[in-house]
């Protein structure tokens, strides 16, 4: 049976139409329906796909005319709702292309606003094929996702360097672009320092402890973590050095990586000693050996960010590591074990390297399971690891497995002290530190009950403009009994001084190296991303999509789903066919 | 709240006649269009879609604080140079006057040709408007003998959209015809005609008419001056498929036989 509605003169953009429309078709009951205004070609159209009625010749061009060929009659009370509710909810007030979402580039490049960045976080065996066709339309890339072959990632970036674009990952965890927060990431102040870093929550432990001290960063450029591998050769980080060097608003270049291969390290100094503007270089694990006139060589996250504060003050670079003193916690003898049970990777890694430096005499056992550092007393786990994630969400979003580590370990009579983290921001858990503190409370009092007394640290990694709030996650930690630092490195010199241990601060003299004359120009795409706020098309999950727009940026939700049903082969060939054809749109 | 003005369009400009009356007629996204009693239409919004000879162009901040003020059907009246609805005033009377941008010899057909070829219309082989259809259309029209009319009626007002497919590719073709003439005038006359009966909507038929006297959008007449990839994909980005189905009539007049 066929029923009709008219709007009289009625406007509505397209897209709301064509929205309205599928969702109509979609409708249980429905057969068929077509919306379109009523002008008398549209009407023919109407008559010779089975839908003319009587009603229809009334409307006029100005109309909106809707043609519902339904089962039952009560259909049509259901169709007129929705109608309604579509005319009316999008009548022009909202960016109605905030809802739009893309299956295709082809429809995603048309819905986006001049888009420059594309977000991607889709399984890692197709990531790299997406980031290529990013590439393709001229757009750098930030990958989130994970698993992808480093021969990929060697191919993607040579090919965006060649493009005069970036790409940031993969495995890239944060992100901040001209103060867009991307991925995992704190809202932290704009500010002069500029950030690279090859690691996820060491460029957020750096940029927050910044926050705190009342600067601020634009850009804090992720690389990934394998940027800085022989055969990358820190194609991102280089680029991303010079495109800081190069932007007049950053005062200090602030590059974090674990210690780099030989050969490439010596390239990345080489461009830093081109540079005059004041550099902060943190090798995490190496123990700086010299500093030099305009690099300083930081040992720790904390000194990164201090140092680099200070830079950006115009003082003298001057860091004191401190260690919580009124810690009031009677240990055993028998005490004398730390365990660090963390959500963020550089963090514990951070951990391990400083227990490491202070124990030096206790041999460190085979690496086993996602251990960082287990000797005979102490043991630090990253619980982010592959092994703890698999089939299970993130440390950072689920407690699960920290609450049981938590009490495992307090309940063994060795333990002296439990470090733990708290990452909060975007992508993190709403309020991780109200569902750590019954825990942390309940192993506190069971210890007391057994005749031992505990030392729990806890340090959160954000800022107060944090949708958790710093503040009101230090409080509830606080509340249950843990001892709060304010950095991971004030947490684990706490940690070493209550077992009787100590972490010796590097002494070392200005040193002077030859380099040679580097290139520092950088390609314009580059200082555009950089320079203004990126217009985003995510590819993947959905909640990035929606952090970027809080953020006040454009962004694309791209649904992706495989093409050839997954078929990596298939797909690979479907995408050479693609380019083969000449860059048919 | 007294709101200003961009730059304005010389057709609207003429339209904004002291005491003329206007009524509110339809609010989008990217502005809102007024119409005065002879069913003349001004566009006043930003220039995302390109700038137009009957637009009013207002900067974002701008289109949003108005947007917030008024609703279809409301009344403007030109008092003084400015739009005066009850709850705002916009002036116009300092404001730029858009360029009209009829340089047509400046059209490079070569270079834009080469580069439509890396757009593919494949996807118009399965809808009312297949590639032969509108390559007879072209035809037709290059010769002065016999009568289109039929053959306008069914382009004009067909398809999805507030500017209908079959009107957005009259256009595309009009503005192939501007900058490589070759549609007889009886034919243009024939258009002119058909476009005052009631045969599409109100926002379409403006376009038409301005597109008949060679008054296109600027996201057209870029392609004059720049007629890379990117100027052709700022277009094809025009409203869901105004854009592409411009640009599919601009490329099958420019290829016509």
């Amino acid at each position: 049976m066929l029923y009709t509605i008219i709007k009289e003169n009625t406007y509505q953009d397209s897209i709301v139409l064509m929205l309205l429309s599928n969702k109509l078709s979609a409708m249980d009951g429905v057969n068929k329906v077509s919306i379109m205004m009523g002008t008398p070609a549209n009407k023919d159209i109407f008559k010779s796909s089975g839908l003319g009625t009587d009603e229809l010749e009334k409307a006029k061009p100005n109309d909106i005319v809707i043609v519902v060929d339904a089962e039952q009659e009560e259909k049509v009370t259901e169709v007129k709702e929705e109608v309604e509710a579509a005319l009316k909810g999008e009548s022009g007030s909202q960016d109605a292309s905030k809802d739009q979402e893309a299956h295709n580039w082809k429809r995603a490049l048309e819905l986006a606003n001049n888009p420059n960045l594309a977000l991607i976080s889709i399984p890692g065996q197709y990531a790299a094929m997406e980031a290529e066709n990013a590439l393709n339309e001229g757009l750098h890339v930030f990958m989130f996702s994970d698993n992808v072959a480093k021969e990929d990632e060697v191919k993607l970036k040579q090919m965006a360097h060649e493009k005069g674009l970036l790409v940031m990952g993969p495995d890239c965890g944060t992100g901040i672009i001209h103060g867009l927060p991307l991925a995992f990431t704190n809202i932290v102040k704009e500010g002069d320092i500029g950030v690279v870093g090859a690691s996820g929550t060491g460029i957020q432990e750096v940029t927050t402890i910044i926050d705190r001290y009342g600067k601020g960063v634009t850009n804090a450029i992720g690389t990934g973590g394998r940027d800085l591998s022989t055969e990358v050769g820190a194609i991102t980080a280089l680029d991303s050095i010079k495109a800081l060097n190069e932007d007049p608003k950053v005062k200090v270049i602030t590059v974090i990586s674990k210690p780099p291969a030989k050969e490439v390290q010596e390239k990345v100094l080489n461009v830093l000693r081109n540079i005059e503007k004041p550099v902060v270089t943190l090798f995490l694990g190496d123990k700086p050996a010299y500093q030099e006139e305009n690099i300083y060589h930081a040992y720790t996250l904390e000194e990164a960010a201090v140092v680099s504060v200070q830079l950006s003050n115009g003082e003298k670079p001057n860091f004191e590591p401190k260690v919580k003193e009124d810690v009031n916690v009677a240990l055993k003898d028998s005490q004398v074990g730390i365990k660090g049970y963390y959500s963020g990777g550089t963090l514990a890694y951070e951990a391990a390297v400083l227990v490491k430096a202070a124990f030096e005499d206790e041999v460190p056992e085979e690496k086993k399971e996602a251990y960082i550092l287990k000797t005979k007393h102490h043991e630090i786990i990253d619980l982010g690891d592959d092994i703890y994630t698999q089939g299970k969400p993130h440390p950072m979003i689920d407690p699960e497995k920290r609450i049981e580590m938590l009490e495992t370990s307090g309940n063994d009579p060795e333990t002296a002290v439990i470090m733990i983290d708290n990452v909060i921001g975007y992508g993190s858990h709403d309020d991780m530190a109200n569902e750590l503190a019954p825990t942390i409370k309940r192993v506190l009092e069971n210890a007391r009950q057994d005749g031992r007394e505990l030392a729990v640290l806890a340090t959160v990694v954000g800022t107060e403009q944090d949708p958790q709030g710093y503040d009101k996650q230090v409080e509830t930690l606080r509340e249950s009994g843990a001892i709060i630092c304010e950095t991971n490195d004030q947490m684990v010199r706490t940690a070493i001084n209550l077992v009787g241990g100590k972490v010796e601060q590097p002494v070392v003299d200005v040193q002077t190296f030859d380099h040679t004359k580097e290139d520092l120009s950088v390609d314009e795409k580059i200082m555009s991303l950089i320079n203004t706020k990126p217009s985003v098309i995510n590819i993947g999950l959905k909640s990035f999509t929606e952090a970027v727009q809080s953020s006040g940026s454009e962004c694309v939700q791209f649904n992706w789903r495989p093409i050839a049903g997954g078929d990596e082969k298939l797909m690979k060939v479907l995408q050479f066919l693609n380019y083969y054809e000449g860059d048919k749109i | 709240m007294i709101l200003e003005t961009s730059a304005i369009g010389s057709v609207a400009l003429e339209l904004l006649i002291e005491g003329k009356k206007f009524t509110i007629h339809s609010i989008f996204e990217k502005g809102w269009n007024i119409i005065d009693c002879n069913e003349e239409l001004i566009f006043l919004g930003t220039d995302e879609n390109g700038t137009f000879p009957f637009g009013i162009l207002l900067d974002p901040q701008t289109k949003q604080k108005a947007k917030a003020e008024i609703e279809a059907g409301d009344t403007f009246i030109v008092r003084n140079k400015h739009l005066s609805h009850n709850r705002l005033d916009i002036k116009f009377d300092n404001t730029k006057i858009l360029p009209l941008n009829t340089d047509f010899e400046h059209a490079n057909i070569n270079i834009l040709k080469e580069n439509m070829q890396q757009i593919s219309f494949e996807s118009y082989e399965s809808t009312d408007f297949e590639s032969i259809r509108v390559s007879e259309l072209i035809c037709k029209l290059q010769d002065a003998s016999g009568n289109l009319e039929d053959e306008f009626r069914y382009f004009i007002g067909r398809g999805q959209g507030l500017t209908p497919t079959g009107d957005d590719i009259l256009v595309g073709i009009l503005y192939g015809h501007f900058i490589n003439p070759f549609i007889a005038s009886n034919h243009l006359k024939t258009l002119g005609k058909l476009i005052e009966e009631p045969l599409t909507t109100i926002v379409s038929k403006r376009f038409l008419t301005c597109a008949l006297e060679g008054l296109f959008s600027s996201k057209i007449t870029q392609l004059q001056h720049d007629s890379s990839l990117e100027s052709l994909k700022s277009l094809m980005k025009v409203g869901s498929s105004s854009g592409k189905d411009t640009l599919y009539g601009i490329w099958m007049a420019l290829n016509k036989e």
